[in-house]
């Protein structure tokens, strides 16, 4: 090594010019951020249907899923208007309410995802009851008593009372409330 | 002053700039993809003792093995040229005592205890041979980047400060300040990566070189010597740091750094074997002893939560370098440095401390930036749970209904299933009509913990408002990494 | 001290390059195998199955009567073919007691000693080279295994008892709510495996007799079972199959189980059955303590997932001796 500045000194300022080339680029490409990373995953996660103890309810059957092949098994003729607008698939429990003294009430409920906000929304004003009041605490869902739509994102809630008689709604409500808590924002 | 120093210092410059510019980005959660490790991956200390304390060699480490190759070929540049602890302890000598031509050359003078780094290498390596990984204590590169997070970053504006992070400071700070005394004293005598790096450099092709016909004895040489390897004697080059003042000092021209240059017989580093041996078997003895104070090695500690992805417990010990880039990394600081939860050997070691931060639900930083895979890297769909399979799980939360607000005194509160990050929540609520002291209907819902579904995140934790012994706590029964802390049965 | 700087000889070279690239390769080649290299030391064991080859036209269950248990197990093996069918001369045998309790033998709590050791003495008569008698206790083994009597019996057959720390247990290859538990080696290096349980209540699942005593096996962990005991009963039933079951209805605990305690809780059955089914042992030994194998819902389970009959009326009584 020389003492006078020389082509060996140059050739060794390269690893530093090297170096901080390489850490440059590495600066040019951004790193995964967990927020959006965990928006997307929920996104693309199955939709869910509240837990039993949330809405206030006994019992929960066993929740079954339906894809685009199956939703006729389901729906039957209705699946048609629901493929249209995008559906993908839905999932579908009985929840059954029994309070002391008088006769259990169920309440099918069912959370169907769609493609898009749009067709999920849609189909909320399509099937909506037409007598419908809205559901305190529940942004977006309609009921008649026995009938109840909510609508949330790409997600469409559907809960039918189909035993006990009367008015359903403070059970609707309740599967309702439990569902939207549990909405992914 | 020579190009050849002006290249040097150029240098050293460089790879401290850029190693505290790492590092403070990394903690500024820069979310840019810098190789904020890139250090560490290079650290040869690390590459051998991971090798020797679980016989595998991570990936990333490989580099550090390619600068053990440029040792062999071109002697300790790295201690000369590249090493930041080095380069801060050379200013500090400069700055704290400028001294006369007489002081320097006593100073510079080698040492018979400077062997002292040799036997601690010997007695570190043979600790974690015997399963517990010390060496990080003493390696430069996680001493002064632990002394920059616990000490430095939270002397910054709204940062917090670490718990024990003055040792970690006041580490940096002796070591600094001995250079006044002695230049580079850490480097000559404690550095077990330096002693590494000499045992290797005794192969070096190229190297110091004297001609005896041109030599005038005049010592010039010897006043800014770094290594202490006597130029003027018998060269030592396994002490010699290749910061070549001695070449740029001459003025002869006798010395010159050059390839194949031929030195006196004695190469190896001048050790004592029965010190070496010694401190071997000092090392080997010392291993269990750590084992065996305190810590979560054998019966889980109830506190010690790891980060997610964190090995069990024995191969995390013998993987940690106590770098502290996973605590710089984490972007709510939750992870702190384990002072004694982990016992004497996990000093330093990462543990998740709820009440400091939480554990973002798809974050994946502590793992990523984890140069020896001690924290192995997630995918975030494995770490949700989004995959499918059950989410990776650092501890399950308790509910202490003595203290909760709702269960213990009527008043509401829901921050902590509104926390929970779990889909479904893993706190969930029940609602109950309460009458109070004086008679008033009050509605509470009072949370409920389900186990299988609670990752021990830490959030409900950390927003619960009843101070610091919070109504919720997160104990690590449950993690994923053990299967035998468990309090559930396998799911399925 | 001086050294000679500009001339080289070639040999000097040699031994400086050589040197260097020795010690590149030492690296390079430590690099290379130790790159991300796995211990394979904690996979996790397998299994083995003890069971012998094909029924060979004899009974699945025999039971025998009598005031010497010694002699109902004789007259037991003998009925299923002798112990030679079962154990080939220089195999390694396991028999598995139940020794879970500090307890005397009279209270019926831990399998009955004479029960144990005329089966060592059966199978070193047939030719084993080793039999080994081994449980994890829920008490402090040296005291079980002494206060049951079961040590001593042992010994005098001739055959090892191993406990505690001269135990060791490696993680094995277990399905369902058993998964990440650990199991006693020396089951695991076994050739054939005698399961000898005693017959006595259980507060949680009903009754404890065969299929239950392969929590004996066990480590750290197996606490946790209970939460979901029956499943757990009929899984590890179907992971553990053992050459022979011998259950000993010499005294029967019928309440307070399974620890026991009082000699009023206890009743002398004198009976012992051996076979090789283990639901229809089980069943069997619950109509020694006067419950119905259908209301066991650990043999009904077991019974389903195909891995033995539970009608009794399939074990063949040989009468009293």
């Amino acid at each position: 090594m020389r003492a006078r500045p020389g082509f060996g000194h140059l050739l060794l300022v390269m690893p530093l010019v090297a170096a901080a080339a390489w850490i440059h680029w590495r600066g040019t490409r951004e790193r995964d951020d967990p927020a959006q990373i965990l928006s997307v995953l929920r996104a693309n996660a199955a939709p869910t249907l509240p837990a039993p103890a949330s809405c206030r309810a006994t019992s929960r059957s066993q929740v079954e899923s339906y894809d685009r092949t199956s939703l006729y098994t389901l729906i039957d003729g209705a699946a048609e208007s629901y493929l249209a607008r995008g559906f993908e698939r839905c999932v579908a429990a009985l929840y059954t309410f029994s309070e002391s003294g008088s006769s259990p009430t169920e309440v099918t409920a069912e959370v169907y995802r769609f493609a898009t906000p749009a067709g999920a929304r849609e189909l909320f004003h399509e099937e909506a009851p037409s007598q419908g009041r809205a559901v305190a605490g529940v942004a977006d869902a309609v009921t008649d008593g026995t009938v109840l739509l909510a609508v949330a994102g790409r997600d469409l809630l559907k809960a039918t009372a189909v035993s006990g008689g009367g008015d359903a709604t403070p059970f609707l409500a309740a599967v309702a409330r439990a569902w939207h808590g549990e909405v992914p924002q | 002053m020579s190009w050849t120093t002006r290249l040097r210092i150029l240098y050293q410059t460089f790879f401290l700039f850029v190693f505290l510019w790492l590092l403070a980005r990394l903690a500024a959660s820069d979310p840019r993809d810098l190789p904020f490790g890139a250090f560490f991956h290079s650290d040869p200390l690390a590459a051998v003792a991971v090798v020797f304390s679980s016989a595998t060699l991570p990936g990333a480490l490989v580099w550090g093995t390619a600068l053990l190759l440029c040792t062999i070929v071109f002697g300790r540049v790295f201690c000369g040229w590249v090493c930041p602890l080095g380069t801060l302890q050379q200013l500090a000598s400069w700055i704290l005592s400028p001294r006369s031509r007489r002081e320097s050359l006593a100073v510079n003078r080698y040492r018979r205890w400077y062997a002292v780094k040799y036997y601690l290498l010997a007695a570190l390596l043979l600790a974690a041979a015997a399963g517990t990984l010390q060496t990080g204590l003493l390696d430069p590169l996680s001493t002064l980047a632990r002394g920059l997070a616990s000490a430095v970053w939270p002397l910054l504006p709204g940062r917090r400060p670490v718990p024990g992070g003055w040792i970690a400071g006041a580490l940096v700070l002796a070591i600094l300040l001995a250079s006044r005394w002695i230049p580079r004293l850490f480097c000559r005598v404690f550095c077990p990566l330096g002693a590494l790096l000499g045992v290797f450099a005794r192969f070096a092709l190229f190297r110091i070189s004297r001609r005896q016909e041109a030599c005038t004895t005049c010592n010039l040489c010897a006043f800014a010597c770094q290594g202490a390897d006597e130029p003027l004697g018998q060269h030592r080059v396994a002490e010699c740091h290749v910061c070549l003042n001695c070449t740029a000092a001459c003025p002869e021209g006798a010395l010159a750094y050059r390839w194949l240059a031929t030195t006196p017989p004695a190469e190896a580093p001048d050790l004592s074997r029965r010190y070496l041996i010694g401190s071997a078997l000092g090392g080997l003895v010392a291993a269990p002893l750590l084992q065996v104070a305190g810590g979560g090695r054998s019966v889980a500690n109830a506190r010690l939560l790891r980060p997610p992805g964190a090995r069990a417990e024995s191969e995390f010990l013998a993987r940690c370098i106590k770098c502290s880039l996973c605590q710089q990394a984490c972007p709510t600081g939750a992870l702190q440095p384990a002072i004694g939860q982990a016992g004497v050997e996990g000093f330093w070691t990462p543990v998740l401390v709820p009440r400091r931060g939480w554990c973002e639900f798809a974050c994946t930083r502590c793992g990523e930036v984890c140069p020896t895979g001690a924290i192995q890297p997630l995918e975030a769909a494995r770490k949700t749970g989004y995959d499918g399979r059950e989410p990776v799980k650092i501890g399950t939360a308790f509910v202490d209904r003595g203290r909760c607000l709702p269960w213990g005194m009527q008043i509401p509160c829901i921050v902590c299933e509104e926390m929970c990050p779990t889909h479904p929540k893993a706190v969930w609520v029940e609602l109950v009509q309460e009458t109070t002291r004086d008679g008033r209907r009050v509605a509470l819902q009072r949370p409920w913990v389900e186990p299988q579904r609670c990752v021990g995140c830490g959030i409900c934790e950390n927003r619960c408002p009843v101070g610091e012994e919070a109504a919720i706590r997160v104990l690590s029964v449950g993690e994923t990494r053990d299967p035998l802390n468990r309090i559930l049965l396998p799911a399925g | 001290m001086s050294h000679d700087a500009s001339t080289f000889d070639r040999r000097e070279l040699l031994r400086r390059l050589s040197a260097a690239g020795l010690a590149a390769g030492a690296v390079a080649a430590g690099a290379a195998f130790f790159h991300d290299r796995h211990t394979p030391s904690s996979r996790p064991r397998a299994i083995p199955d003890w069971r012998l080859p094909g029924a060979a036209g004899y009974p699945a269950v025999v039971a025998a009567r009598g005031p010497d248990p010694a002699a109902n197990v004789r007259r037991a093996v003998a009925a299923l073919g002798g112990m030679e069918r079962f154990v080939r001369p220089g195999e390694r045998v396991l028999v598995k007691p139940n020794v879970g309790w500090d307890r005397l033998p009279e209270q019926a709590a831990n399998t009955d000693p004479a029960v144990v050791a005329e089966l060592v003495r059966l199978c070193r008569s047939a030719g084993a080279r080793r039999v080994v008698v081994t449980d994890i206790s829920c008490n402090d083994p040296r005291r079980c295994f002494a206060r049951s009597g079961i040590a001593a019996a042992v010994a005098a057959a001739g055959g090892e008892v191993i406990v505690s720390d001269r135990l060791r247990l490696v993680p094995a290859d277990l399905a369902g709510v058993a998964q990440g538990l650990e199991v006693v080696e020396e089951l695991l290096t076994a050739e054939r495996v005698i399961n000898v349980p005693v017959v006595k209540h259980h507060r949680l699942s009903g009754a404890t007799l065969g299929m239950k005593n392969w929590f004996g096996v066990l480590g750290a962990g197996r606490n946790r079972l209970h939460q979901s005991v029956h499943r757990a009963i009929a899984e590890l039933a179907a992971t553990f199959r053992p050459t022979l079951t011998v259950v000993d209805a010499t005294r029967v605990l019928l309440a307070n189980g399974p620890q026991g305690g009082s000699l009023a809780d206890v009743r002398e059955v004198g009976a012992v059955a051996a076979g090789t089914d283990p639901v229809l042992c089980d069943a069997w030994g619950a109509v020694q303590l006067g419950v119905r194998p259908t209301d066991l819902a650990s043999i009904q389970e077991a019974a389903q997932r195909g891995l033995g009959r539970a009608e009794v009326g399939l074990v063949q009584e040989l009468g009293t001796a």
